[in-house]
């Protein structure tokens, strides 16, 4: 496909999603049309106060995910690359979980960042031998730093007396507390990914080799630390607000890649829009039909299956 | 004038481990370099350092007279580009965004590719045969395609020095050439390429200088003719080597005997019945191998004589268009008694030679080797039926046909192994 009318696509599927957000919110327990938006009465309320930041925290939440997951699966070269289970998610929320132990919830975003941070380059320091990492040990590494932090979540969960069903529902991944308050936060989260799409080049670079990063005028480590950076620090600011959400930052790359193609230019505007969409249809399906269960339940219900579909799919691990 | 390329007492290598050890090298602009050395010599290591993979650990390495570690990464990318030996890319990039990514080093970070990258990119898949798969996917490539691909990434490079980790492991031998000299041809202006190799003669045919590592260090350095040396061929290789010529370029051209082969051989005598050149390779190989030949009667102007006597071989001789005289068929009667084997190769036999097989009634048949390649079983006879019937009479009492140089060693060890003349 010509890159215009990658383009051109991409810009459809953004005005298809702003639809989408829309039209989500007129679906729920509830039934609201959109006419009663600007009524003023409790349709108005429920639409704009309750279903509207959700639905946008959703889409951003989504989309963020699926760019670092995109990223990830650039860096560590590896199409199974997933915040979730690379351990990133959970070494946020061993930040988060930390501060909900003390109390201190205004510290929680910046501790689930700096939780993510550690958990990726731990990840990325273990698994790699001579700068290369084979998958199985890419997944294993990422297992055994998720239990780890795990162990360390239960301990503050543990400790933390009267907040403790608060960590527990906070790490099931879900998006029924949020409210207005939490899109500055989120959107947050566009500065790393313009970073990443300006690096999409060097992105593309990364992928094809480690020998040659060099001699195509890119400094590997720099810019794979700065990349890492950004996609750990994405994944930290939606886990301070939704708890761990997985698989979508695994399914949306490559549901993308099969239009777009593996170039990062296209395909990271691409997977932040497929990832919007799938984790506010999955929020939508969640709120209406499935009594509130925890969004993560849901994404972890479809990409668990897909995860083994693409290992199963895989000739050597 | 500053060097293209300054390698100044560089160490290199894996933790505690230095396989590099003080390597000094001068690359000039125009220089095709191939590096030359057994596994573990530090060949790839070497590129490795150069392509900034691998840390100098003492030394230094000057590009254009700015040290390596200094150079901006975008600078460095467009003064050195790199082929790696194999190279697995997990995305289905297209094969045009593969060589586009070449251009790198020259677009700017907030600019799209210009006309001037989509020109060097074109040319690169044109010059490299891959114009056809440019829309195709890499992972789709075999792995001489996909080779042919990295290196139309780097010509579209357009980097000073090209460096090329034995860059034709997978490519078929037709586009072997054709990219080789692609390379050469490359090598103008203001550029240099240094390749490791792991073909002899094909580095030797194409490069203007060779680098010989051994065990981390420089053994040789300069043209093809210093570097192919025996002996240095020997220390490096551990092989016994026969250095002809490259008819066509000139240049040294490397066979190599099985070195294995040689200690139980080195005693034995062989007298060679040859002519007309029908011995000349066989000659070469039984000398290398360390048999002691003898050449039975040739004319001074026949081209086995000439290279029996390159080699300095014992060899009875005539002047040209004579017959073998009597003294000389005594003398060669006399070597044939004393031998331990006698070949006969495929020479056209008249009058005037036939003397030649009739010394051979002197040895046991059984000693008798018929060395005939591909011309099937019967020698060209211009006496008359006299040179066949005496072969045959020889082939009935024992005397053994040989149709490849191979079968000849083989046979003769055979001898060697049982101790005596029992076949």
């Amino acid at each position: 496909m010509k890159i215009r009318n990658q383009y051109l696509l991409l810009i459809i599927s953004f005005g298809l999603l702003a639809l989408a957000v829309l039209g989500s919110v007129t679906i729920g327990p509830v039934p609201v049309s959109l006419s009663q938006f600007t009524g003023g009465g409790t349709g108005s309320q429920i639409i704009f106060d309750i279903r509207l930041p959700r639905a946008i925290a959703a889409a951003f939440a989504g989309a963020g995910l699926a760019a670092a997951g995109t990223a990830l699966q650039a860096l560590f070269r590896n199409d199974l690359a997933d915040p979730y289970i690379l351990g990133t998610s959970s070494g946020g929320a061993v930040g988060a979980s930390l501060m909900m132990a003390l109390g201190l919830m205004a510290l929680i975003p910046a501790a689930a960042f700096v939780g993510a941070i550690t958990a990726v380059f731990l990840v990325y320091l273990l698994a790699s031998r001579d700068g290369r990492i084979s998958t199985s040990v890419l997944l294993l590494t990422g297992i055994a730093v998720s239990t780890f932090f795990s162990a360390v979540v239960s301990v503050f969960m543990v400790f933390a007396g009267t907040n403790m069903h608060q960590i527990v529902f906070w790490l099931m991944g879900g998006l029924w507390n949020t409210s207005w308050n939490d899109i500055p936060l989120l959107s947050l989260i566009f500065v790393p990914v313009i970073l990443l799409i300006l690096y999409s080049r060097d992105l593309n670079i990364i992928t094809c080799g480690d020998s040659e990063t060099q001699t195509l005028g890119i400094d590997p480590h720099r810019t794979k630390l700065l990349l890492l950076g950004a996609a750990a620090g994405i994944t930290g600011i939606i886990v301070s607000v939704t708890g761990s959400i997985g698989f979508i930052g695994l399914v949306s790359p490559h549901l993308t890649r099969l239009i777009t193609g593996p170039n990062h230019a296209i395909l990271i505007p691409g997977s932040l829009c497929c990832g919007a969409f799938l984790l506010l249809i999955a929020d939508t399906i969640s709120r209406t039909w499935l009594g509130e269960l925890p969004v993560g339940v849901v994404t972890a219900f479809f990409g668990a299956p897909f995860f083994l579909f693409l290992i199963r799919r895989r000739e050597e691990l | 004038m500053t060097a293209l390329l300054k390698v100044k007492d560089l160490v290199a290598g894996y933790q505690s481990h230095d396989v590099l050890k003080k390597i000094q090298l001068l690359v000039d602009e125009q220089m095709f370099i191939g590096i030359l050395g057994p596994n573990g010599s530090g060949k790839s290591t070497f590129l490795q350092v150069l392509a900034r993979s691998l840390k100098v650990k003492f030394g230094s390495v000057l590009i254009n007279g700015m040290d390596l570690n200094d150079l901006p990464f975008r600078e460095f990318g467009r003064a050195v580009g790199y082929v790696p030996q194999e190279n697995s890319i997990p995305f289905s990039y297209s094969v045009y965004d593969i060589v586009m990514m070449g251009r790198n080093p020259h677009i700017p970070r907030f600019r799209a590719p210009g006309v001037e990258d989509e020109k060097a990119v074109a040319n690169a898949l044109k010059q490299t045969g891959v114009m056809e798969f440019a829309d195709r996917s890499i992972t789709s490539l075999s792995g001489g395609e996909r080779q042919r691909v990295l290196i139309a990434r780097a010509l579209a490079q357009d980097a000073e020095l090209l460096l090329l980790d034995e860059p034709f492991a997978h490519i078929d031998l037709h586009h072997q050439y054709e990219l080789i000299s692609l390379i050469r041809e490359s090598v103008r202006g203001k550029k240099a390429a240094i390749g490791v190799f792991h073909d002899i003669n094909l580095a030797a045919a194409y490069c203007d200088h060779l680098l010989l590592l051994y065990e981390g260090g420089v053994r040789a350095f300069g043209s093809p003719h210093d570097v192919l040396t025996k002996e240095n061929l020997e220390d490096v290789f551990k092989i016994k080597p026969f250095l002809g010529e490259n008819p066509v370029t000139g240049v040294p051209f490397v066979f190599v005997m099985d070195e294995e082969r040689v200690p139980r051989a080195s005693d034995q005598v062989i007298v060679l019945i040859s002519g007309a050149g029908s011995g000349a390779c066989l000659m070469k190989a039984l000398n290398n191998t360390g048999y002691r030949v003898r050449c039975g009667v040739l004319s001074e102007q026949d081209s086995d004589y000439q290279v029996a006597m390159s080699l300095g071989l014992e060899v009875i001789s005539e002047p040209p268009f004579s017959r073998i005289s009597l003294e000389h068929e005594e003398e060669l009667i006399d070597l044939v008694s004393k031998a331990d084997r006698a070949i006969v190769t495929a020479v056209p036999i008249g009058w005037g030679n036939y003397p030649n097989i009739r010394a051979l009634e002197r040895i046991h048949a059984e000693k008798v080797i018929l060395y005939l390649p591909e011309s099937g079983n019967h020698i060209m006879d211009y006496t008359g039926g006299a040179a066949t019937t005496l072969l045959n009479h020889l082939t009935e009492q024992g005397a053994v046909r040989a149709h490849s140089i191979g079968e000849v060693v083989s046979l003769l060890e055979m001898v060697s192994d049982s101790g005596s003349c029992v076949l």
